[in-house]
């Protein structure tokens, strides 16, 4: 096999103590960027890439795609301890991640997490290699009308995250249908619901909103009682019990291969992926009400889908030239500035560099997992900060990271008033998990159905023209009509909501 | 009127005059040493346009000897960072960069409710083109524009057409290529080049119409076909394009990226700071830099830059009624 | 809680009808199909319909079924209200001192605040957890990763580094 062989002679390149050291630089630093919350991906790349400026091109472009998958790695980190997502691909961790936190199982919970990024982001390296041309022509396949067919399914699968309450889950996923339409139509131009203000022009910003719902939240309700407790949480054992291990195999496996599709297909983003992975999950979990309360495969299922996601995400930019993600897309500037232009060309004209980046990909994850699972230990620590110091410190980093995102204050005010709502809904029982789904699918299921029929000029025909269209639109009407079965009488079941949080002891 | 209000004159023309000389000075001595210039970016950190910004940044730091901080305020296609720059007080310490068209149709159009007028702002200087292009497939029946307008003029509204984004440069050159060539095609709007490119390699859409920085990668790969570049001259990095003008359309388009100031900057000031981006431009190490990222350079000074305002102004007032159809 | 909850319900459903009000404005429908005001319009019409079933369904249960919830009451009152709007009042601080005052200060005094009025922290840890969280972050994040925290507006503190 030719690409066996590119492989090999690229593992001779990546294994050489230059690049070794940026492999290693990068997911450290890449790490640490991950679990500052507010500062994503993107925005630590980019501001990273003047450091790799004095390096050869070969070690820049390690340095900062290991920067780049190592983000996936450290975001999980806040998002189990403290409830706080350290980036939007991480955020949907939370909901199990944190509970398991507070049932001691923290330390279960990051290495599972640890452990399912390995091996996604393995298996979507291993498709690069292997598999890059088909999976190219895979993606290519997907314009405006499959993405809304696949934005469908995906929202249907939302009626799978309802609790006990099928209304209720219903009215939040609405609601987040319409605030994902707050900003600027994507059609006409005209602004919707902005209320005058230009930073709602774009639309909400996912960071400072999840931020405010969990983060937030959290803190306010732990506010109830005193917060000058200086107690700490109990840390359990640092290893998964062989159950959690098993249980976490199926969605391992799914979650590596829903992300590495979803990664290849430009314009999915990693929350999408880990939020897809839960949502499916839950929908085949024979035991859907643990949901929310610290199922293993809620933080295993979405873990491994936003690393093989990042991974995957990969693939077009060296196959095609095109960056699936506005990460990537930073990265493809990496590229430029060191005068190379990616795309397949490269395979022929620098294959040193190419497959040498390639092969780091895997050493950078393996070296991400060597230094994530002794770690668990020093993050677990930071539980046993007592909380009245803790609290305010999250408060801080919170404010930063909602700043952050795009040097506005107008991002903490959202991030306050959603932790005022996340409070409210939690009060009431209001499922979060619902509203946060369709936030992040809207925007693309909107727009998506609008370029559609640009194209057809109006004719709404096309969107069932395309058989993969015409395929997820079946799935997703499967879905629904299952989803509502089990929850009308006949098969009702309790299922509890996933969204509170208990109180801090 | 008495002896009072004489005396009272001429105090205040006193007062005018050393504010006048102070304003000199601070010109003459502008920039201060351990002053920092800043220059606001309305775009994401590592994006083409940001890129460009601070290579220049670096550059014109050498040249005026004191820092050029890049401070990023994405966000409404800028409107976020040209809002800044507008209340910005015009001592020639706050810069921005601007973004033909985009500014202007922040400007004209009153769906943006734009909080600032063409007027509050002073051009400085003109610094990169990124000319626009029109790409199809390699594969594609269409080899050359003419191609495409026939079967455009053949079937209106049937060739689909995309755009990186609904009022972006490109679609504003689809306006003005329907316009010129009376041509009706189906627009479709995208987010950006990456999804666009992708649509049209999926054979999802027929034409392209980007920058050029966008397409560099595919032409290479032999994947897409360039059937023309909206600007005066060939660009150095599409060998063997030829201009929309040359192949008698006259099409002009694409990003022209320069600097402006707060209105009311003295012009002494504002004179320094095109005479730096000029110097800085001509610079071997702000050259290679560009270059590498398919960023070509086209420097036009104060009063260019200005008139070039104008005729934007003009354009986009024409074709703003007409991208809301 | 029964009647909070019938308060919640009624607020959903004056929201949606702000949003159907608020979609009017906008272009309904046009030749290539759903205008900006279409799904907003309809979804807002759903949600209006199912927190009419909401209410519904509390008016139909009994004050009883509410008791084994647990607390009587949803919202907490006295000194756990207090201690939010604590928490709430110090982010609207944030919110509106972090331009003017830059980051530092205005983190600092935060910090200061909470620890000492919530969280009841001794003051010597106070001040070191209140600087390093304001003072030593800033030059982290400015500094080390280029995100840029506000200096202050007013001149003469923007003069003395902060």
């Amino acid at each position: 096999m030719a690409a066996l062989h590119d492989l090999l002679m690229g593992f001779s390149v990546a294994l050489a103590p230059g690049n070794l050291l940026y492999a290693f630089l990068g997911s450290s630093l890449g790490t640490l960027i991950g679990v500052l919350p507010g500062i994503g991906p993107a925005a630590g790349t980019a501001l990273l890439i003047p450091l790799t400026a004095r390096l050869d091109p070969t070690g820049a472009i390690i340095m900062l795609t290991a920067i780049f998958y190592g983000t996936q790695y450290g975001g999980t980190i806040t998002s189990i301890l403290l409830n706080v997502p350290g980036e939007a691909a991480s955020a949907i961790t939370c909901i199990d991640g944190h509970k398991m936190a507070l049932k001691g199982r923290a330390g279960a919970a990051l290495s599972i997490a640890a452990i399912g990024s390995f091996i996604g982001g393995l298996f979507a390296t291993i498709a690069l290699v292997f598999l890059a041309g088909p999976l190219t022509k895979v993606a290519l396949e997907f314009g405006p009308v499959e993405f809304f067919a696949l934005m469908v399914l995906g929202i249907s699968l939302m009626m799978g995250l309802a609790g006990k309450s099928m209304v209720k889950a219903l009215m939040m996923g609405i609601l987040g249908l319409l605030l994902a339409m707050v900003g600027m139509d994507p059609v006409r131009g005209a602004p919707r619901f902005t209320f005058g203000r230009m930073e709602l022009m774009d639309g909400l910003n996912f960071v400072p909103v999840i931020m405010g719902l969990f983060g937030l939240s959290d803190i306010l309700e732990n506010a109830e009682e005193s917060l000058d407790s200086t107690k700490s949480a109990k840390v359990g054992s640092l290893i998964p019990s062989r159950e959690e291990v098993k249980d976490s195999v199926g969605p391992i496996a799914r979650g590596s291969l829903m992300g590495t599709i979803l990664g290849l297909i430009p314009g999915m983003t990693g929350s999408m992926a880990s939020f897809l992975s839960y949502s499916m999950e839950k929908k085949i979990s024979k035991h859907p009400e643990r949901f929310g309360e610290g199922a293993v495969e809620g933080v295993a299922g979405p873990e491994t889908a936003n690393n093989a996601h990042a991974n995957g995400a990969l693939i077009p930019l060296f196959t095609l030239g095109i960056p699936a993600s506005p990460t990537v897309a930073v990265l493809m500037g990496a590229f430029l500035m060191n005068g190379l232009i990616p795309g397949p060309f490269l395979f022929k004209e620098n294959p040193q560099l190419v497959w040498g980046v390639i092969a780091s990909f895997f050493i950078g994850n393996v070296i991400l997992l060597i230094l994530n699972l002794p770690l668990i230990g020093v993050w677990v620590k930071m539980l046993k900060i007592p909380y009245s110091i803790l609290f305010a410190v999250i408060l801080a980093f919170m404010v930063i990271g909602a700043y952050g995102v795009e040097n506005s204050v107008f991002d903490v005010f959202i991030m306050l008033l959603f932790g005022v709502l996340g409070y409210v809904f939690k009060k009431f029982d209001f499922p979060m998990a619902p509203m946060i789904l369709t936030l992040i699918l809207g925007p693309t299921m909107e727009r998506s159905l609008r370029r559609s029929l640009e194209m057809s000029q109006g004719d709404f025909s096309i969107l069932f023209a395309s058989p993969i269209a015409a395929g997820l639109l079946t799935a997703s009407l499967i879905v629904l009509i299952t989803s509502a079965l089990r929850v009308f009488p006949g098969t009702r079941k309790k299922v509890p909501s996933g969204s509170g949080s208990d109180r801090r002891k | 009127m008495g002896i009072l209000s004489i005396r009272k004159c001429a105090a205040i023309l006193m007062a005018v005059y050393l504010v006048e000389v102070a304003a000199s000075v601070g010109a003459q001595t502008f920039p201060a040493k351990n002053k920092a210039i800043t220059m606001i970016v309305g775009f994401s950190a590592g994006g083409s346009s940001d890129a460009g910004a601070r290579i220049l940044a670096g550059g014109m730091e050498k040249v005026l000897g004191t820092k050029v901080e890049v401070l990023n305020k994405p966000g409404a296609s800028g409107q976020l960072a040209y809002t800044m720059v507008a209340q910005a007080k015009p001592d020639g310490y706050t810069i921005s960069l601007a973004s033909l068209p985009g500014i202007m149709v922040s400007i004209m159009d009153p769906d943006r409710k734009a909080a600032y007028k063409k007027d509050d702002f002073q051009p400085i200087a003109l610094q990169v083109v990124d000319a626009g292009v029109i790409a199809v497939k390699a594969d594609s029946p269409y080899r050359t524009i003419k191609d495409l307008l026939d079967d455009a003029k053949a079937r209106p509204k049937k060739i689909t057409m995309s755009t990186t984004g609904l009022q972006t440069g490109d679609h504003f050159s689809i306006l003005q290529l329907q316009q010129l060539t009376g041509t009706q095609f189906a627009i479709v709007h995208f987010d950006g080049a990456g999804t666009a490119m992708t649509a049209l390699l999926g054979k999802k859409i027929n034409a392209y119409v980007g920058n050029v920085g966008d397409v560099l990668s595919q032409l290479k790969s032999g994947d897409i076909r360039v059937l023309g570049v909206m600007d005066t001259e060939e660009s150095p990095f599409l060998p063997g394009v030829k201009t929309f003008e040359a192949q008698g359309i006259n099409l002009l388009g694409g990003s022209w990226r320069g600097y402006i100031a707060p209105a009311g900057t003295p012009k002494e000031i504002v004179d320094k700071l095109s005479a730096a981006i000029k110097t800085a431009l001509e610079t071997e190490e702000v050259k290679r830099a560009m270059d590498k990222l398919g960023l070509q350079i086209r420097y036009m000074d104060t009063e260019d830059y200005t008139k070039l305002w104008d005729s934007y102004e003009m354009m986009v007032k024409e074709l703003i009624p007409l991208s809301k159809q | 809680m029964r009647r909070t909850s019938l308060a919640a319900g009624i607020v959903f459903f004056v929201f949606s009808l702000t949003v159907i009000a608020a979609s009017w404005s906008l272009e309904y429908y046009s030749f290539i199909g759903p205008g900006p005001g279409f799904f907003p319009f309809w979804l807002s019409l759903v949600l209006g319909l199912l927190s009419v079933v909401w209410i519904v369904q509390i008016l139909r249960s009994t004050p009883k079924s509410w008791k084994g919830t647990g607390e009587e009451r949803l919202f907490p009152r006295g000194t756990a209200l207090f201690r939010l709007l604590i928490i709430v009042g110090a982010l609207c601080f944030m919110i509106i001192f972090m331009e003017p005052l830059g980051f530092q200060l205005s983190m600092f005094a935060f910090m200061i605040f909470l620890l000492i009025v919530l969280g009841q922290v001794k003051i010597l840890t106070t001040l070191i957890i209140a600087a390093s969280s304001s003072f030593g972050l800033f030059k982290v994040f400015t500094m080390l990763l280029d995100v840029q925290l506000p200096h202050a507006a007013i001149p003469f503190l923007a003069g003395i580094g902060l």
